[in-house]
């Protein structure tokens, strides 16, 4: 069991690796959209201050809507998902396993570079830690529903714009509870309070999301 | 070794009893009912457009039939304590090769590897696959993809094989070996299913099933 999910950790981050374009471009999303701000507000730091969370949980949103339309499709394409939904292994395993290759390769570099940018709207000292803190659990939360997303769509010839529909009102609360964390820290105030309901979330996505993925997945490979 | 053991002990058998598929209200197939045991090849054929690929799919529990019930060891496929999937190894029109990996590592990395060193050797050899291994997926020709996944398929120890169309774009040395395989996998108390362009000399069926007249 172990090694099976050693063996598909290991060949989808192979895959997301040599497709590095499409990880590449996800990631230029993010700066671009994030850096649109800074240089059309100029240097209005209190303006810049209060729009800094919004901003990146947004431009965070959107890079992995980008990046995430490719979690399945190829795989649909070449018939390899068949083949794990086939096989004597729990599917909801498999699918947590990719799901987790994909949030390394997509949206760790995205938190590493995260703390650059928000050093552009005149964020300093502990605020940029908690920029970080605030995408490190917001996350994992997003993949896991765009992952959902993909595989209710995985079927459809264009799914950007149905894809948005399901990820854009599900992933709000992430939205809302992130850009608090980010906006609190940066006032000074305790930001526990919307952390730990982004750890929450983080808790309720990661378990009962590929649950629901591999499901929605036996449905759509019919 | 444990799956030898288990196969000699225990004899399996697959049947599907009254299997009836309707796509959007227009019925692809009714009534298809039939008992594999091993040692058995079932031969499914029919015109194209008969629904051959989708009763291999029922079969094989990718499409939720309609009505009836496919049953491996007397026991319901979609039952939880059933052990269907250890058994079977199924091979449709998508070979399930990843394009960005090479055609060693599209093997390497699949789920289930059973047989030694030797046999890969043995297979890869008679489908003179072993100037290709290090070639990315997506550059090689329909027949070399296809001989990928049926290595995979041969390799895999399952009981069970179902494959669509095995011998499609494969050349004559090629279908040789894999009729012989095949064979070879009847005689070890396997079973195979497969679909119409299977029939020759080499390998008789046992049970047939036509989808031409419903």
């Amino acid at each position: 069991m172990i090694d099976v999910l050693r063996i598909v950790f290991l060949r989808d981050l192979k895959v997301s690796l040599r497709r590095w374009t499409d990880v590449l471009t996800s990631l230029i999303l993010f700066v671009l959209v994030s850096l649109v701000f800074p240089l059309t507000l100029g240097n209005d730091s209190t303006m810049l201050l209060k729009i800094v969370g919004p901003v990146m949980l947004v431009s965070a949103l959107l890079a992995n809507l980008l990046a995430m339309q490719n979690i399945f499709r190829p795989d649909v394409i070449n018939g390899s998902l068949e083949q794990l939904t086939l096989s004597s292994y729990p599917l909801t395993w498999i699918i947590c396993t990719k799901i987790f290759s994909f949030w390394l390769i997509t949206s760790l570099p995205l938190l590493l570079i995260s703390g650059f940018i928000a050093s552009s709207y005149y964020v300093t000292g502990n605020s940029i830690l908690i920029v970080i803190l605030t995408l490190l659990l917001s996350t994992p939360s997003l993949v896991h529903i765009s992952a959902l997303a993909a595989a209710l769509t995985v079927a459809i010839r264009y799914p950007g714009a149905l894809m948005a529909l399901i990820i854009i009102p599900l992933s709000l609360p992430i939205m809302i509870f992130g850009s608090k964390a980010i906006e609190f820290s940066i006032s000074g105030i305790d930001v526990s309070a919307p952390l730990y309901f982004l750890l929450g979330m983080m808790f309720f996505t990661c378990s009962l999301g590929p649950i629901v993925t591999a499901s929605a997945i036996r449905i759509s490979i019919d | 070794m444990k799956q030898e053991d288990r196969r000699s002990v225990t004899h399996h058998n697959l049947q599907s009893n009254f299997l009836e598929l309707y796509r959007s209200d227009h019925l692809i197939f009714s009534n298809i009912s039939f008992e594999l045991s091993e040692g058995q090849h079932l031969l499914i054929s029919g015109a194209n457009g008969t629904g051959k690929t989708s009763l291999l799919r029922v079969i094989c529990g990718l499409t939720i039939p309609t009505d009836g019930t496919v049953m491996w060891d007397e026991l319901a496929t979609n039952n939880v304590d059933c052990t269907y999937h250890h058994h079977l190894a199924y091979l449709g029109h998508k070979n399930a090769l990843i394009s960005e990996l090479t055609a060693k590592e599209n093997l390497e990395y699949s789920l289930d590897r059973h047989r030694s060193v030797m046999s890969t050797n043995r297979i890869l050899e008679a489908f003179d696959l072993n100037k290709y291994l290090d070639q990315y997926a997506e550059k090689l020709s329909n027949g070399q993809m296809r001989k990928v996944a049926l290595t995979r398929i041969l390799l895999s120890d399952k009981t069970l094989w179902i494959l669509d169309e095995p011998l499609a774009n494969i050349d004559p040395p090629g279908k040789q070996f894999l009729l012989t395989e095949m064979q070879a996998h009847l005689e070890r108390g396997g079973m195979l299913i497969t679909t119409s362009n299977v029939n020759n000399e080499t390998l008789k069926s046992n049970l047939e099933i036509n989808l031409d007249n419903p």
